[in-house]
């Protein structure tokens, strides 16, 4: 028996006990922090409907209901129904068209809510598409299975096709040769609307390209297995431009707006004239004409532009009169330079910007009077006359009406002070900036009004400010995150609940959800206010965690070399990583076997770890002699630790088994060089890193730091220690170009038994990251036989200039510096060997692809002049 | 094993057959499922007091039961005859309207200020009654104005037909609206 007690106050004894029933989907504990039910409280009439409706927005529930127990009223009992989700939908009875085909036509899909309302629907719909497949006798049912999981269901779906229509005979009225040849659907076919209507656009898109203005491709009519289809191409339109030698027809046509336009009409021709003219004035023939000519028949429309390109003019100077302010900043704002190329069609825009200029800076009354322009031998000399009128600023600043947010922080947001130019720019931005100051504190409504008073050659300006109420966060919905766990999102979250609501912090929310990498949709909504406080709904749409990526490529030093990595990127729903690579070369195999867990025992410290095996081999490019060859096997692990948004720390602990064979007798400098040697180590780091873009930086700065630190206390067979700095900084000098530079440098020293470090563990410089006029790993000190034999200290230098050449192209010059050796007290920067050079970049979606050709500016004898390096991705 | 048509879509929970308990998700399911067949036991042997449940919903939105009551108790007081199957279907309807305005990031005081803007913007802006139309109605219904002329009663006519064809679009708006949402009443 169930009584509904219709009140909204709180009444009855506190909540000792609560059920749940029904659950499935979600955790009791997100239950009931949506439902704001929790034990210890009274239960609210007003409480459980609020709850309900927000536990509702999950978008999971069919039904929820809350109930108290009669005889004890602390027992409450909440009952759930889900709605069912599809499982898997099974097609069967299907003989022609293919499942794919068929699931494509369906109405639903796997892992949506199924919907009973819309079965006899998605029927009609399915029979409806396979009519235009060429069964229209094609029937359909439907069955839902459900699984032995809760709220799962299977679709199982019948199809019987029943006999296709064929298509007897086609008759083709218009250029039958033609569109046959173009046609893929040919007689004997079944009649398929959806490909018959390919086959159509295909046709227009060929009409199209050939020059017809607008081609039609159907109607078509089916009866008794014959086809019959009207095509008509249209009038051919033909554009010839003559007198034209600076712009090339094809850039000419390029600014035709017929095409788009699927027209020819007057207007048009106008138009087309109008942009040629604006071409020829943006490259300086401020006087070019453009005559059309039409000349039509009955298939055909011919189009000529005659062209009278006339002189090419440049700026010679640009003068001021009536001017008090630094002529050098007037012409810095106008598009108009001295010495560039002169189009009058800029000059109202550049009058208006120095108008605007000076308004800016007080000068409420400035007027630019129309440029004079004297041309000769040319030149185009441009004369500006201005006058300025009265400078306005701003005398006072007065702040009305802020009780809750102290003066100081607001007068910080307006960012305008007495002595200011007065310009309506500045205060509307400023007038903006108190309103976001006031939404920060969660006053999301707030009135801001700016008063104006001018007295003699100042303002008195009043911002007049009504704080209106405050506004908190209320609970937080998260939907959509059916494989997702809901704290790998809650723990992004930076509003809490019951704090001052902020728009700014979803923003960044929204952004951090994104990083995550798991979903490809986040929308982030704050619902109604509701008593002072509103609640927020995070809707997220999950991409595939399973990624397989794999790339073949070729290196100047590897040659041929390719990978194949397979991934899952949200283990048990926690965003935990797990991934497994190859990478294959003809002188390396590596095997990564590697685990991400981005927060660790709860904490957000990102945690990593990996088992590596390597086998490879050190060759001479030139000479293709084995330096040595080595089999390593790697097992790390060791944590991140963001410190900030641009420092970040780790440490990891390192343990190696590297066996080194084959060795060239002159790289040996200890008996480590040769056989196996266990090495195990602890690498502690840090990186400053403020690039705009990782994989193609512009501007920004990545330095770091790194000790490696090897001993027989951990267990290790050899003694060192080691560290490495890094710097590049990264400058836009214009939009084209970029200039870069890095400076890298290494020291190590053996200690205990340890005189000379491993093979492994020493430094080699070198090759396409490096110093690029140089063969990899070959800079430095080397043995009697003139094998590298690497050393205990480094120094390397790089500047690079990367200009963009449009199109996703660029060209670098670079200067490489560097040396290698043996001991750290033999550094010396003169002995640093340089090399210059040139490189081909071409943008990919993970850096660069990269041609580099280094010469060597201290060439030695027997060396060669320069290397050439092919790789993926910028030298650093 | 049960299939489900389309003339046969509801399921009763008892018949729930659980099979294999060898892996832990079939033991969650085992544990799900006694979970349920015993609060069913129980709860039809106890009284319990109902606190507030889910009469509808419109895809993610929830209409509760005490929602329904108030609303339907302060109808009734100028509507005697009004029954709470026409209630719900009038919430049903605001729901739709209210989400569409919201979604036009229209703004108003009152939710009832909101429901007029979207309906002028949605609705009453795209009608246009013809002169002749007035006309037309004036002298089909000449007996109803009992001789009053035209140009006396030309704005009531204007008025009423206006309203007319308002009531007349928002009903086919509401029907299309309703068609694509996934609404349920279970009252």
């Amino acid at each position: 028996m169930l009584l509904f007690v219709s009140s909204i106050e709180a009444s009855g004894p506190p909540i000792q006990k609560i059920d749940v029933e029904g659950l499935y989907s979600i955790e009791k504990e997100e239950l009931l922090y949506l439902l704001n039910v929790k034990a210890g409280d009274v239960l609210s009439p007003l409480t459980v409907r609020n709850g309900i409706k927000r536990v509702f927005l999950k978008g999971i529930f069919e039904d929820i209901s809350v109930e108290v127990d009669d005889a004890d009223k602390s027992k409450v009992k909440i009952k759930v129904k889900e709605r069912d989700i599809v499982k898997g939908i099974y097609i069967s009875g299907n003989e022609h068209l293919s499942k794919k085909v068929i699931k494509g036509h369906f109405l639903f899909t796997e892992g949506q809510v199924m919907r009973y309302d819309l079965i006899e629907d998605s029927i009609k719909k399915l029979r409806h598409a396979l009519s235009e497949r060429g069964f229209h006798r094609a029937e359909a049912s439907i069955q839902v299975e459900r699984t032995t999981e809760p709220y799962r269901v299977n679709v199982i779906l019948r199809v019987n096709e029943g006999e296709p229509e064929l298509i007897k005979s086609i008759k083709i009225y218009g250029p039958e040769y033609e569109v046959r040849s173009l046609m893929k659907v040919t007689e004997g076919d079944i009649y398929d609307q959806f490909r018959l209507r390919a086959d159509l656009n295909r046709i227009k898109r060929h009409y199209k390209k050939l020059g017809y203005l607008n081609p039609s491709a159907g109607p078509y009519t089916f009866f008794e297995g014959e086809l019959d289809l009207s095509i008509n191409p249209g009038k051919k339109l033909g554009i010839f431009f003559e007198g034209n030698s600076d712009i090339d027809s094809k850039a000419l046509l390029k600014e035709m707006p017929f095409f788009d336009a699927e027209d020819f009409r007057d207007d048009l021709v106008e138009e087309a004239s109008a942009r040629i003219t604006a071409l020829y004035h943006s490259r300086g023939y401020s006087f070019a004409q453009v005559a059309p000519v039409v000349a039509t028949d009955k298939d055909t429309i011919n189009l000529h532009f005659f062209v009278f390109e006339g002189e090419r003019f440049t700026v010679g100077s640009i003068r001021f009169t009536g001017v008090t302010l630094p002529e050098k900043n007037l012409k810095e704002i106008m598009s108009l330079k001295e010495g560039g190329v002169y189009n009058s069609d800029l000059i109202d825009s550049d009058r208006e910007s120095l108008r605007e200029f000076y308004n800016a800076l007080g000068y409420l009354n400035a007027h630019v009077e129309e440029f004079h322009v004297e041309i000769r031998n040319s030149k185009a000399d441009i004369n500006v006359t201005v006058s300025e009128g009265a400078k306005t600023e701003i005398i006072s600043i007065e702040i009305k009406g802020a009780e809750l947010i102290p003066e100081e922080k607001i007068r910080s947001a307006i960012g305008i002070k007495p002595g200011n130019p007065y310009n309506e720019v500045d205060i509307s931005d400023a007038r903006y900036r108190v309103i976001e100051l006031y939404g920060n504190y969660g006053f999301t409504e707030p009135m801001v009004d700016v008063k104006r008073e001018f007295v003699d050659k100042g303002a008195r300006i009043v911002f007049d400010i009504g704080e209106g109420p405050i506004t908190f966060f209320g609970k937080t919905v998260i939907r959509g995150n059916s494989n997702t766990r809901r704290e790998v999102i809650s723990r992004e979250l930076i509003h809490r609940e019951s704090r001052p609501f902020n728009y700014s912090l979803l923003t960044k929310e929204r952004q951090r959800l994104y990083k995550l990498g798991l979903f490809t949709d986040v929308d982030i909504d704050a619902l109604h206010k509701e008593n002072d406080a509103r609640d927020i709904l995070i809707g997220v749409k999950e991409g595939k965690a399973g990624i397989i990526e794999f790339g073949f490529g070729y290196g100047e030093y590897e040659r041929y070399r390719g990978f194949f990595d397979i991934s899952y990127r949200n283990l048990f729903g926690m965003n935990r990583q797990a991934s497994f690579r190859i990478e294959v070369s003809s002188l390396e195999q590596r095997y990564i076997l590697s685990y991400f867990e981005p927060w660790f025992l709860g904490r957000p410290m990102p945690f990593r770890m990996l088992l590596m095996r390597e086998e490879r081999t050190e060759k001479s490019i030139d000479t293709g002699e084995t330096r040595y060859k080595l089999r390593r096997h790697t097992a790390s692990a060791g944590f991140e630790k963001r410190l900030s948004e641009k420092l970040k720390a780790d440490i990891f602990y390192e343990f190696s088994i590297v066996k080194t064979f084959d060795v060239k007798p002159d790289v040996i400098l200890t008996r480590d060089d040769m056989g196996t040697l266990a090495i195990s180590a602890i690498r502690p780091g840090i990186i400053y890193d403020t690039r705009d873009n990782p994989f193609d930086p512009r501007r920004g700065v990545l330095a770091g730091i790194s000790l490696k630190m090897s001993s027989s206390v951990l267990l290790s067979e050899t003694d060192f220690m080691k560290v490495i700095f890094h710097g590049s900084i990264y400058k836009e000098v214009s939009r084209r170009f970029v200039l870069a530079l890095s400076l890298r440098g290494g020291i190590a020293q053996g200690f205990g038994a340890t005189r000379e470090l491993p093979l492994v563990e020493r430094f080699f410089l070198g090759g396409r990251t490096t110093v690029r006029g140089y063969e990899q790993d070959t800079l430095g000190p080397k043995g009697v036989d003139g094998t590298p034999t690497g050393g205990n200290a480094f120094l390397s230098t790089n500047l690079e200039l990367r200009t963009s050449i449009g199109k996703g192209a660029g060209l670098v010059t670079f200067v490489d510096g560097g040396n290698v050796w043996r001991k750290m007290g033999d550094v010396d920067a003169s002995g640093l060997k340089y090399t210059a050079g040139m490189g081909i970049r071409y943008n990919t979606p993970v850096g660069p692809l990269r041609i580099d050709y280094g010469h060597k500016l201290q060439r030695e004898r027997g060396e060669s002049r320069g290397e050439v390096h092919f790789s993926i991705g910028h030298a650093f | 094993m049960r299939y489900i048509s389309a003339s046969d879509m509801l399921f009763k929970s008892d018949e729930l057959r659980v099979t294999s308990y060898k892996s832990s998700h079939n033991l969650r399911v085992f544990i799900f499922s006694l979970v349920t067949i015993y609060s069913l036991l129980v709860t039809s042997f106890s009284h319990a007091e109902l606190i507030d449940r889910v009469v509808a919903f419109v895809d993610e939105e929830a209409i509760t039961l005490s929602e329904l009551e108030e609303t339907y108790e302060n109808i009734k007081k100028v509507d005697a005859s009004i029954t709470r199957e026409e209630v719900l279907k009038t919430r049903i309807n605001r729901i739709l309207l209210l989400r569409e305005a919201r979604k036009l990031r229209i703004e108003a005081p009152t939710e009832d200020d909101l429901l007029h803007e979207y309906i002028d913007l949605k609705v009453r802006t795209f009608i246009k009654l013809k002169e002749e139309d007035i006309g037309d109605f004036y002298n089909r219904n000449r007996a109803e104005f009992k001789g009053m002329e035209f140009d006396d009663v030309r704005d009531k006519i204007e008025s009423y037909l206006l309203e007319k064809e308002v009531n007349l679009r928002l009903k086919r708006h509401i029907e299309d609206l309703r068609s694509k949402a996934y609404i349920k009443a279970q009252l």
